[in-house]
């Protein structure tokens, strides 16, 4: 585990492993969370802009479950927090929260960047 | 492994849709992708899409979600049975239960573990496969039960059976086209076929096929023997004609076989490149044996036919009918009844026989009894034999006949009239025949009488030696009958008493009544006022 739970680095392995070692595939997936983590990042601001909680909940409930695939173990912590409160019907100051989870959806990028240069 | 499945995977979310992809497919099962449940319904109802064989369902996705999907598909009647695994995280097995009561088979865990997803995916998918495995075996037990019910119910009936194997063959082998042929003088034609348009039906009709390498029907005609096309396109001797107009792409010909004869065929079809399997080879093979029943109680059923008719030119029609009705054979074992018995013979025959060219004789004889022969058509008679100028027929036997004696006598009557007419020529020429006719009525022994390879339908009693005696007693143009035939023909027609004869095999004499001529109409019931006995001896 690197940056305070930014990437599990073993997370990132198994993904690997179980996907046949194939690691332009890995490559491609990565790719395809990064850019459903942008869907979801988009689809939470409009929740907020719009002033609705409920509204945060699925895509809060999808970057939860995805992120924990690649590891991005802090980034699917945030996310089922935000999708544990906005059930519950309570979210203080949504758009902090929101910004917040995109900081770290920009540090996972980074680290994935890092270790994986082609993505 | 299990054999491989298609597997559609619903979720709205990408990355989650393709790993699960890749992970089915490096376990060897095809799979495909909806990315909401709108979508995924879509792809199940398409006719057009390859069949699923289980889902796995996202439940929290925009538009339909996954309780909306599985409410869907367990609303529809084609979607009921689909095994639908739900794919849920750790922290919301709420959703799983309640998912499980909607009718979902198992769940999977989001934070994927290949042995687990091929563990559920493959249990499910051989659930699936058994359930299906079993709807098969019952829909092919159903169709076989409904077969063999036809046959039996219309077993002589070879177009009802020939329909009923054609569509349970076509259905079960899962064909788009069946068709099976007769063979007719060396070329096959359709008698029944199933799930074709009346162009190609049409087209079928009015091209019976000969024995040839080019069709399906064809080669079987020729060899014999199962023949299978997996692709007409690749099979050099094919030649697309009637076929063309389908589409036809894979064929299965069976031969349809009565002691190695090839006596029909029976055909399917698929319009798409999907060679017959075993099973279905199997399948159809077993219909094919029923469709040789068919044709084999029909070939029986009118050779039957062809025999009765045979026979009734050399029996009396009633004889005829009864060696061939279901009760006939106890019939012709014996039993007795009571009958009434005629016999006629002629007066002076044998000094005509002797004065005339034998050709007369004959042609006499041939006009005698053609006539005698109508009237016992006429009155339904069974003719026991005739010989020579002499015949005995009897009455109520195997026909049931209750009015026997008054037949008889009525007969008695039209015989002397149709004799007089036909004897007026022969009398200016001299000769004088005249008919004698005696009648009575008695239970007698009736059956088949003989030995093998010569059997006559005979009856043996008092009332056939009376009737025989009476006969010969009678005087030219004479009808005679015993008391009891006036008796239970009373009123039918008129008679004088005659006296008490003693006859030969008789220990005491029997009274005898001579028949006059039948009652005018309005008159038959009441007794004649001039004397003559008409309805009490």
């Amino acid at each position: 585990m690197t940056d305070g739970g930014t990437l599990d680095h073993g997370a990132l392995r198994y993904l690997l492993e179980i996907t046949g070692g194939d690691e332009a595939f890995l490559d491609e997936l990565l790719e395809t969370f990064l850019r459903d983590a942008d869907d979801q990042l988009a689809a939470l601001r409009a929740a907020v802009g719009a002033g609705s909680v409920e509204a945060l909940v699925r895509p809060a409930h999808s970057l939860k479950s995805s992120a924990a695939n690649v590891g991005a173990t802090r980034l699917s912590e945030l996310s089922r927090a935000l999708e544990g409160d906005a059930r519950a019907g309570t979210v203080d100051a949504p758009s902090e929260r929101v910004e917040a989870l995109a900081a770290e959806a920009t540090a996972v990028r980074l680290a994935l960047q890092a270790i994986r240069g082609s993505v | 492994m299990s054999d491989p499945g298609r597997i559609l995977v619903v979720d709205d979310t990408a990355f989650n849709r393709r790993l699960l992809v890749r992970l089915l497919a490096s376990i060897g099962h095809e799979a495909l992708e909806a990315d909401d449940g709108a979508a995924a319904l879509a792809v199940l109802r398409d006719p057009d899409a390859p069949r699923v064989d289980l889902v796995l369902l996202d439940i929290v996705m925009p538009g339909l979600d996954g309780y909306g999907t599985l409410a869907a598909m367990k609303a529809d009647e084609r979607l009921r049975e689909l095994p639908v695994i739900v794919i849920s995280g750790v922290d919301e097995l709420d959703s799983v239960v309640r998912c499980i009561q909607m009718g979902a088979t198992d769940y999977l865990p989001k934070t994927v573990d290949p042995s687990i997803l091929r563990a559920r995916v493959e249990a499910s998918l051989a659930e699936k496969h058994l359930r299906d495995l079993e709807r098969e075996m019952t829909e092919q037990q159903r169709s076989v039960d409904e077969v063999l019910r036809i046959m039996t119910r219309s077993a002589f009936d070879l177009q009802v059976v020939m329909d009923a194997v054609v569509s349970a063959a076509r259905r079960l082998t899962h064909s788009d086209y069946g068709v099976a042929y007769v063979a007719e003088d060396g070329l096959f034609k359709v008698v029944a076929s199933a799930g074709g348009d009346p162009e190609l039906d049409e087209y079928e009709r009015a091209h019976p096929i000969r024995p040839a390498r080019d069709s399906i029907v064809g080669r079987v005609a020729l060899t014999g023997e199962v023949a299978r096309i997996d692709d007409v396109r690749a099979d050099p001797d094919y030649v697309q004609a009637g076929a063309g107009l389908a589409g036809v792409r894979s064929l299965l010909g069976l031969p349809i076989l009565q002691d190695r004869d090839v006596a029909g065929v029976l055909a399917l079809t698929r319009t798409e490149v999907r060679p017959f399997e075993d099973g279905a080879v199997r399948l159809a093979t077993a219909f094919a044996d029923q469709a040789a029943i068919g044709i084999g109680n029909a070939r029986l059923l009118s050779t039957i036919e062809r025999q009765r008719r045979q026979l009734a030119g050399f029996l009396s029609p009633q004889v005829a009918a009864l060696i061939s009705s279901p009760d006939g054979e106890q019939l012709l074992a014996g039993h007795r009844r009571e009958i009434t018995a005629m016999f006629c013979d002629l007066r002076n025959f044998t000094v005509f026989s002797e004065t005339a060219e034998p050709e007369e004789v004959l042609g006499f004889l041939r006009a005698y009894h053609r006539a005698m022969g109508e009237l016992i058509m006429e009155h339904q008679g069974t003719l026991e034999h005739f010989a020579g100028d002499g015949f005995m027929t009897f009455f109520n036997d195997p026909l049931l006949q209750p009015d026997h004696a008054a037949r008889a006598m009525r007969m008695a009557v039209a015989m002397r009239e149709r004799f007089g007419e036909m004897v007026a020529d022969w009398r200016k020429r001299g000769h004088v025949l005249e008919i004698g006719i005696g009648i009575a009525t008695g239970y007698a022994t009736l059956g088949r009488i003989g030995f093998e390879g010569r059997y006559d339908y005979g009856a043996i009693g008092n009332a056939i030696i009376m009737a025989s005696r009476l006969s010969g007693e009678a005087a030219a143009g004479q009808i005679l009958v015993a008391q009891r035939t006036l008796a239970e023909g009373e009123g039918s027609v008129l008679a004088e008493p005659v006296g008490e004869l003693s006859l030969k095999g008789f220990s005491r004499p029997v009274a005898v009544y001579a028949v006059t001529g039948l009652p005018a109409a309005g008159d038959s019931a009441s007794p004649d006022p001039a004397g003559s006995v008409g309805a009490r001896p």
